[in-house]
């Protein structure tokens, strides 16, 4: 998918150090790269420290964006790896350990949903309070669209552990928001 | 897709206003961290290193001339740290290991050394100043000074591998085509 015109210009203007277009392409962006980021970090200030990293990232490596994908798409990717590589950092190395249990989906987990309206700022709430592991294959296969292959590779991870923990988020999160609604 | 699934599905974009973040401190942040670019901190350490080793080695080497020009010149005999004692043997050891490893993880001999010849200078240098110390170092063998600079060159180079190991992730993860989606 080709970037916009009005983000071509955009982008032009950034790679000549214009800095009020480089504010302009930031503000554009900063708000979903951060709910992005503290879904996966959920302390504020690392997330903050996160996605200022990733718009450096941005602007040094704009001049490598070749239009295959969006920008918006572009920058994500970026804030993503930013923020797998921070909580690597603070693991260790995996995310996700092997010994992790396994959870399997059963009937009832699709005749479990909270009853619709949903708040949405439960949602994202509830999400930040997941367990590390399963919150983050949640953000990405529920809400970044990775497929669990995806996952799997980034994660160092089986695609059944992928599948396995997001079914596992997404029990908790049902959970968290049907105690919330009672 | 189930009913839950759906349902954020269709109120996606709402997720991504529920907080406010502390926009124009990041912008300040982002700013400064652009006018200091990360390569110049990142050498910092080691060009430090170097001056001060290049120092401690201009004067061990000058003593080392005085007191020995009037003996008869023989070649110097190769020496370790671990000849000095077993506590510095472990410890010499330990980082020859790690370093091993290490360049056995980022299979250093098949990395391009074009694209990171920052790293592979560095190490250069770090390595032909490593290479003067252990000539001089049959002759200072109980010098603390020397001891510590040669120790701190294990440690630097750990360092070096280290934000060598960094930069060639990130690498991986730009040249990743993973998400080629829209926001």
């Amino acid at each position: 998918m080709q970037p916009t015109a009005k983000n071509k210009i955009l982008i032009a203007d950034c790679l000549r150090q214009d800095q009020r277009a480089q504010y302009t392409l930031y503000r554009q962006y900063v708000k979903a790269m951060y709910h992005t980021v503290v879904r996966m970090v959920p302390s504020t200030v690392d997330a903050e420290d996160i996605v200022q990293e990733t718009f450096v990232k941005v602007f040094q490596k704009l001049d490598t964006f070749q239009g295959t994908s969006t920008l918006g798409a572009w920058i994500k990717r970026i804030a993503i790896n930013t923020a797998l590589n921070h909580l690597r950092r603070e693991r260790r190395g995996r995310i996700i350990n092997v010994e992790d249990h396994e959870f399997v989906e059963t009937a009832d987990d699709h005749n479990y949903p909270p009853a619709p309206p949903l708040d949405m700022r439960n949602v994202h709430e509830a999400i930040k309070t997941l367990p590390e592991g399963c919150r983050v294959v949640l953000s990405l296969y529920l809400l970044e669209g990775y497929k669990h292959q995806e996952i799997a590779e980034i994660l160092q991870i089986t695609v059944s552990t992928s599948k396995s923990q997001y079914h596992r988020a997404k029990k908790l999160l049902k959970a968290k928001l049907n105690n919330k609604m009672q | 897709m189930d009913p839950f699934e759906k349902h954020i599905n269709d109120h996606r974009e709402e997720l991504d206003q529920v907080e406010h973040p502390e926009v124009g401190l990041i912008w300040q942040g982002i700013q400064q961290k652009m006018q200091a670019p990360q390569s110049r901190k990142r050498r910092i350490g080691l060009y430090w290193w170097v001056a001060a080793a290049a120092i401690i080695l201009l004067v061990i080497a000058g003593i080392s001339w005085w007191s020995s020009s009037s003996v008869e010149e023989e070649e110097a005999p190769t020496m370790q740290l671990a000849d000095i004692s077993p506590e510095l043997a472990r410890q010499e050891r330990q980082y020859q290991q790690l370093i091993a490893e290490k360049e056995k993880h980022l299979q250093l001999a098949s990395l391009d050394q074009n694209e990171f010849e920052l790293f592979f200078r560095e190490l250069e240098i770090l390595e032909e100043l490593h290479q003067e110390y252990l000539k001089v170092l049959p002759a200072n063998a109980y010098n603390e000074k020397l001891i510590n600079t040669l120790l701190q060159y294990y440690e630097l180079k750990i360092r070096l591998l280290e934000q060598l190991e960094n930069e060639v992730s990130k690498k991986h993860y730009y040249e990743s085509q993973h998400i080629q989606q829209s926001i």
